[in-house]
């Protein structure tokens, strides 16, 4: 099968001589189109680093991040920038909702920042789904973690980007939210074909995905 | 004729008209220039016609005005206090002078103007090429999909076939054998007895596996089709409990299901009903005698959450997300002595899935298991 994302030796050492840390060693990934795939590894195996790459967010020493077959190193830092919102939904664990926006501003900023126009039937649907519809017009301050999250996750889902990272979206909740919101994010991901790349270090969560990378000292020790 | 020919004709034909434009002002300037030479000729030989050839010698001449003549003319402006601008000759190029500097500015400042027009416009014009490859990217992407969807199933359900032709083979060779003991000489009534009596129970056997497997592949290969009507979750659940009390009452087993709201939600209240069986039955096989089963359900906000609490042994955390996979079955002794075939997790998580919902395991706080199964409310 053709891979949506795909890493070819890729390799990113932080420090120097005795400090140094081999974040991402020498990794070959294969995602395909579709899949669910958890990444598990513990804190300091490397897995942030390595989703950082597959975003584009970080450029590595060495190695090709493909998307869609193309190496998306490859390109300017501009050109990466309009890459990575058309083609990647990022959640992260801390939300990163812009305090001063309500959550339908928040929701549609990337829309927006892409000069697109907002499929407002599109974006209410994944509003409904994730049981924010009376909320649209609440600041993020006045909404719990797990609502926060939603709404995060309906801004990553809100420009139907063809792949969804998510660094451990659960790690700031407790674990009734964290199932749903995982529940949530898995329903909506298979609803709309998207591929979700999911980094956690729970293995209950990991059982929920179709596929799971297990990360050691920067390498995949089992996929 | 396409845009970027229309511009280059534009620009061509403004460049055109600004060259003739300018020409024509030269044109008009060195006439004006002309004029007011022969009128400073004329005007030296009115007042001295006794030396109209000399001038006429002198404006005539086509050589270059030679230092000495220049010198003194030098001379005579400063004596007047003259300068060359106050000359009619002057002024009249530098009015032409500014006149085609305006015209050139201007024309510069249109081409300039439609110059931004025509990069914007065709910045546009990549824009929407850019969108319209990404939206055939997009298109070319769902066909592959469709077409990796369609071979998948295909392995899918040749990888079942030998699968379950796999499963059926251990039962089959067994009663075989059993059967060829049994048919052979020099058997007592009592032996006779025993070998129908395991037959019977193989023969028990195949048809509780060939039922999970008309389950797995009827599943599997769309026949069974999900439902999802709006109903009550707690009949659902009650009617699954009450499927497995006998099992649970025989092994001194209790389930008691915790007190809730019911919420009438959308789900196939029959295979939904099935997976909470298959859950429960897994439960009271392999929990030991005179243990509990707790049933919890809480409400979140997009959906409901159903906990099966035991207190059995519990799955090893390095096998818990390998039990939902089909025909998986632990390698434990207490899992192997009692009877399965590996489909029914399977069954509930696809069941599941196809209505959006999930299934894990999480170790219980008394060491059990703990099935936790998500159904969204809409």
């Amino acid at each position: 099968m053709k891979a949506i994302l795909e890493t070819r030796d890729l390799v990113k050492y932080y420090g120097k001589g005795d400090n140094l840390v081999k974040a991402i060693d020498h990794t070959d990934l294969i995602i395909e189109p579709g899949e669910f795939t958890a990444i598990v590894g513990r804190s300091g195996s490397g897995k942030s680093t390595l989703l950082h790459m597959l975003g584009g967010l970080d450029r590595p020493d060495s190695g090709k991040v493909l998307i869609e077959g193309r190496d998306i190193f490859k390109l300017k830092d501009e050109k990466l920038a309009v890459f990575r919102r058309r083609k990647i939904g990022f959640i992260f664990q801390s939300y990163n909702l812009v305090p001063s926006l309500n959550v339908w501003e928040n929701i549609v900023l990337p829309i927006g920042l892409d000069g697109k126009k907002v499929d407002t039937e599109y974006v209410m649907d994944i509003i409904c789904r994730i049981g924010m519809e009376d909320k649209l017009k609440s600041l993020p301050n006045t909404l719990s973690g797990g609502q926060q999250q939603r709404v995060a996750i309906a801004r990553a889902l809100a420009s139907r980007p063809a792949i969804i990272l998510a660094d451990e979206p659960t790690g700031n909740l407790d674990s009734k939210t964290e199932l749903e919101v995982i529940s949530m994010l898995k329903s909506c991901v298979s609803e709309y074909g998207q591929t979700l790349v999911m980094i956690t270090h729970d293995e209950t969560i990991a059982q929920m995905a179709d596929r799971m990378i297990v990360i050691e000292d920067g390498k995949v020790v089992r996929a | 004729m396409d845009r970027r020919k229309r511009t280059g004709v534009a620009l061509a034909a403004g460049l055109l008209f600004l060259f003739v434009t300018e020409i024509l002002l030269l044109f008009l300037a060195g006439n004006s220039l002309y004029k007011e030479e022969q009128g400073k000729l004329g005007a030296l030989v009115l007042s001295h016609p006794e030396q109209e050839t000399e001038y006429i010698e002198l404006f005539d001449r086509g050589k270059q005005r030679n230092r000495q003549e220049e010198e003194a003319g030098k001379e005579l402006e400063e004596r007047y206090g003259y300068t060359p601008f106050d000359g009619r000759s002057v002024k009249t190029f530098a009015a032409y002078g500014i006149g085609m500097a305006m015209v050139f500015v201007a024309g510069l400042g249109v081409s300039w103007v439609l110059f931004l027009r025509n990069k914007r416009d065709r910045q546009q014009d990549e824009n929407n090429q850019e969108e319209l490859r990404e939206k055939y990217i997009e298109l070319q992407n769902h066909f592959e999909k469709v077409r990796e969807k369609l071979s998948r199933e295909e392995n899918n359900i040749k990888s079942l076939i030998t699968d379950i032709s796999h499963q059926l083979k251990t039962p089959i060779a067994s009663l075989k054998m059993s059967c060829e003991l049994a048919g052979s000489a020099d058997l007592t009534w009592e032996e006779r007895e025993e070998f129908y009596k395991k037959e019977w129970d193989e023969i028990q056997r195949l048809e509780n596996l060939l039922d999970s497997l008309i389950h797995v592949s009827r599943l599997e290969s769309g026949m069974i089709q999900i439902q999802p009507e709006m109903g009550s979750l707690k009949n659902t659940l009650v009617q699954a409990v009450n499927s497995v009390y006998m099992k649970a009452y025989e092994k001194s087993i209790d389930i008691s299901l915790d007190e809730f709201q019911d919420v009438q939600i959308v789900h196939d209240s029959k295979w939904t009903g099935e997976v909470f069986v298959n859950i429960l039955d897994n439960a009271v096989k392999y929990s030991p005698e005179h243990t509990e089963i707790r049933i919890r359900v809480t409400e979140l906000a997009t959906c409901m959450m159903l906990e099966f609490i035991d207190q059995g042994t519990g799955i090893p955390a390095e096998e818990a997300h390998r039990v939902f996979q089909r025909f998986y079955r632990g390698n434990q002794e207490y899992v192997k002595k009692q009877e399965g075939s590996g489909v029914g997790l399977y069954l509930a998580r696809k069941i599941l899935e196809e209505q959006k919902g999930t299934i894990c395991v999480k170790v219980a706080p008394e060491g059990g298991n703990n099935f936790v199964v998500t159904l969204p409310k809409k």
